[in-house]
């Protein structure tokens, strides 16, 4: 029994370790003994040494892809049971920050939230018309209606880089015509993984709104409006909230730059199921071709900062 | 400086700076209670955890007794396995008998940043390697007939939503 | 398929022994916490529980796998038996854990300034083992009275009356959460009469009273 002095000398350490520990090992890669192990399954390299208890195999999990989690599933029950544990998915959730750590709800089934993420990704789909029109339901097509600018903006500004991540990195936009081109999308919040109790009691709150711009050498009318439903239904009594923004009309020869319109909706109550995402252009001076605004990197993500 | 004296399963008594000591949170919930009083010098026995181990513990704490404590919350981990630093990395080339009773050492006393380190270490293990691989490293016999090895390899409900 | 575990302490693994003598000096220990508290020696008692705790911890778990306990309806064929705990050592881990923290909460509200957050931390481990025992409810209740949330701490107090409801320590705390309870109230009246003093003097901007709605 000895007493240490409590300067840690970590050199004299290691030389005391040398001499008890077998070799040092490289990347996981040892001397391997493949043990008979019988009926018991064991984390572990020998029949000697020690094994971990679930709660610290979850611990390790928690750091693995979904991939490398896929394939341990594939290794036996124990790991294809552990994979699925809740308080897995909860810890992937709370540091991947999928979901916040500083409430008191949460998700029923972690797993499904945490491959869902509703709560990290923009909802909407096709943002900038980068798969072109899906997603979205094209409600007028007035003038040469809308189209796709696949490569940029043209007659418009730069798009600024956070605009562009919107589309996953691409240089897109959709652009209106002469007659008014119109479209819309609605989210199902059900489908895209927040379930019913997250959106009655927790309300979290959603910041929507996307970028628009002119051409430099043309005025247009662009309007914008995000509504808060009970249903996916027109009727008066399925409205909860809405945010409109314009008609804004924007002369000709006006600043071409990208703008961003946005909005933050919170505290709106119990019965939210469903927001819809619509918007409108056309140009002023009813010339063929795409003069209208341009729109892109339309969003409706759940916020924290509010 | 103040010390305390930990004792491992096998006898051994370790002095310890207290501030090196408080990386484990029993340790230093205990000293709290205590009020930080010389508690007559008397050992802490810690029966889980034998000498060896308890000396390498020690010293990463010694190592890192000057970091930021860890957040209260989970919410600041770190998620990718391959930033460990330097010290850690070094440190944690051992045979993995000892890595896991590191880890089994740092869950007993209570150590975030030890057992955050040694699990990223051993979740490396797994990374990239196929069913058959992860069972031979970690001795696990596939206990799955046929038709179940099948079915779990055809499982489609882990598509990620991006 | 591997045996059941031994009902008693006659047939153990020699993982089970060592398990055995930890526990037999876990209950050491707290005997020797209880004479310093008899003694009023509290930081030396709270010393003596701690290291009581300090053996059974992960008793269970020295080199050892749990069972997958109900998950997925079932056992996964992993146990390693030779540290998994019999009957009578389990109960007897369970019994020093609540002791334990049961007696570090008595000892901590002995304390000039006591931790009533930690107080009220023990309490919880006691209850989650037993979640009718009196005592903790009790500490948790003082410890939640002074941590000025009277109503959680009314709860605590009931809960500890139902097998005891004539307990004096208790009705004296209940009594002390009813009239620090009646002074936040007083404390509110008189902030509204504040008000409407101000406003009847012209001074203060018409404020919205929520008791219309």
């Amino acid at each position: 029994m000895g007493v240490h002095a409590s300067s840690f000398k970590s050199h004299d350490r290691n030389k005391m370790f040398m001499s008890k520990l077998p070799q040092i090992v490289k990347n996981g890669a040892s001397e391997e003994t493949y043990v008979a192990s019988e009926d018991q399954v064991k984390l572990s390299l020998s029949d000697e040494s020690v094994s971990l208890p679930n709660e610290i195999i979850i611990v390790v999990l928690s750091f693995l892809s979904i991939e490398d989690l896929q394939n341990c599933a594939r290794t036996c029950h124990l790991f294809r049971d552990l994979t699925l544990s809740s308080s897995l998915w909860k810890m992937k959730c709370i540091r991947e920050k999928r979901f916040p750590y500083n409430t008191s709800y949460c998700p029923s089934d972690w797993r499904k939230f945490y491959l869902k993420q509703p709560f990290t990704r923009n909802l909407i789909r096709n943002a900038s018309g980068q798969n072109d029109f899906q997603h979205w339901e094209i409600v007028k097509n007035g003038g040469d209606r809308f189209i796709v600018e696949p490569d940029k903006g043209h007659g418009s500004g730069e798009k600024p880089p956070e605009l562009i991540a919107l589309a996953g990195g691409k240089n897109c936009n959709f652009a209106t015509s002469y007659g008014w081109c119109s479209k819309r999308q609605v989210i199902d919040l059900l489908s895209e993984g927040i379930e019913e109790r997250l959106l009655d009691e927790m309300q979290p709150a959603f910041k929507v709104g996307e970028w628009y711009a002119a051409r430099f050498d043309c005025g247009n009318i662009y309007s914008m409006k995000v509504t808060l439903l009970k249903k996916n239904s027109e009727k008066e009594d399925s409205i909860i909230d809405f945010f409109t923004f314009g008609p804004l009309k924007t002369p000709q020869w006006a600043p071409s730059n990208w703008k961003e319109v946005s909005h933050i909706f919170q505290d709106y109550g119990p019965g939210l199921r469903y927001i819809k995402f619509e918007h409108e252009s056309k140009d002023t001076q009813f010339w063929a071709g795409h003069y209208g605004a341009k729109m892109a990197g339309s969003y409706v993500k759940v916020t924290f900062e509010t | 400086m103040p010390n305390i004296k930990l004792q491992s399963s096998d006898g051994e008594v370790f002095d310890v700076d207290v501030d090196v000591a408080k990386q484990s949170i029993t340790i230093k919930t205990m000293l709290e209670d205590l009020g930080m009083d010389e508690d007559d010098d008397e050992a802490i026995p810690l029966p889980n955890v034998n000498s060896a181990i308890l000396g390498k513990v020690l010293e990463w704490c010694q190592f890192h007794k000057d970091d930021p404590p860890p957040p209260e919350d989970e919410e600041n981990r770190e998620k990718r396995t391959d930033d460990l630093c330097g010290f850690d990395i070094d440190f944690l080339k051992v045979d993995q008998g000892t890595l896991f009773e590191l880890i089994l050492a740092a869950n007993y006393l209570d150590i975030k940043g030890l057992l955050d380190a040694s699990c990223k270490t051993v979740a490396n293990m797994i990374k990239g390697k196929t069913p058959e691989e992860i069972r031979k490293t970690f001795n696990i016999k596939n206990d799955f007939t046929p038709a179940e090895e099948e079915q779990v390899r055809k499982e489609n409900s882990w598509c990620e939503e991006k | 398929m591997a045996e059941a575990a031994p009902l008693d302490d006659g047939d153990l693994s020699k993982k089970q022994a060592i398990a055995l003598k930890r526990i037999d000096q876990g209950e050491i220990y707290k005997q020797e916490g209880n004479m310093c508290y008899r003694e009023k020696n509290y930081k030396k008692a709270i010393g003596k529980y701690h290291r009581a705790l300090l053996q059974v911890k992960d008793v269970d778990r020295q080199d050892g796998q749990q069972m997958l306990k109900g998950m997925m309806g079932g056992v996964s064929g992993v146990e390693d038996r030779s540290c998994q705990l019999t009957a009578t050592m389990a109960e007897r881990v369970k019994e020093l854990e609540m002791s334990c923290y049961n007696n570090l909460a008595a000892c901590l509200l002995h304390d000039t300034n006591p931790n009533y957050e930690r107080v009220k931390e023990y309490c919880q481990n006691v209850l989650k083992l037993d979640e009718q025992n009196r005592k903790a409810w009790y500490r948790q209740g003082v410890a939640l009275y002074h941590l000025k949330d009277y109503e959680e701490a009314q709860d605590c107090l009931n809960r500890a009356r139902k097998k005891v409801p004539k307990d004096p320590d208790i009705l004296r705390y209940l009594n002390l959460c009813k009239e620090a309870l009646s002074k936040q109230l007083q404390a509110e009246k008189h902030r509204y009469q504040g008000m409407f003093q101000k406003m009847a003097e012209g001074e203060e901007e018409v404020i919205e009273m929520d008791d219309d709605k």
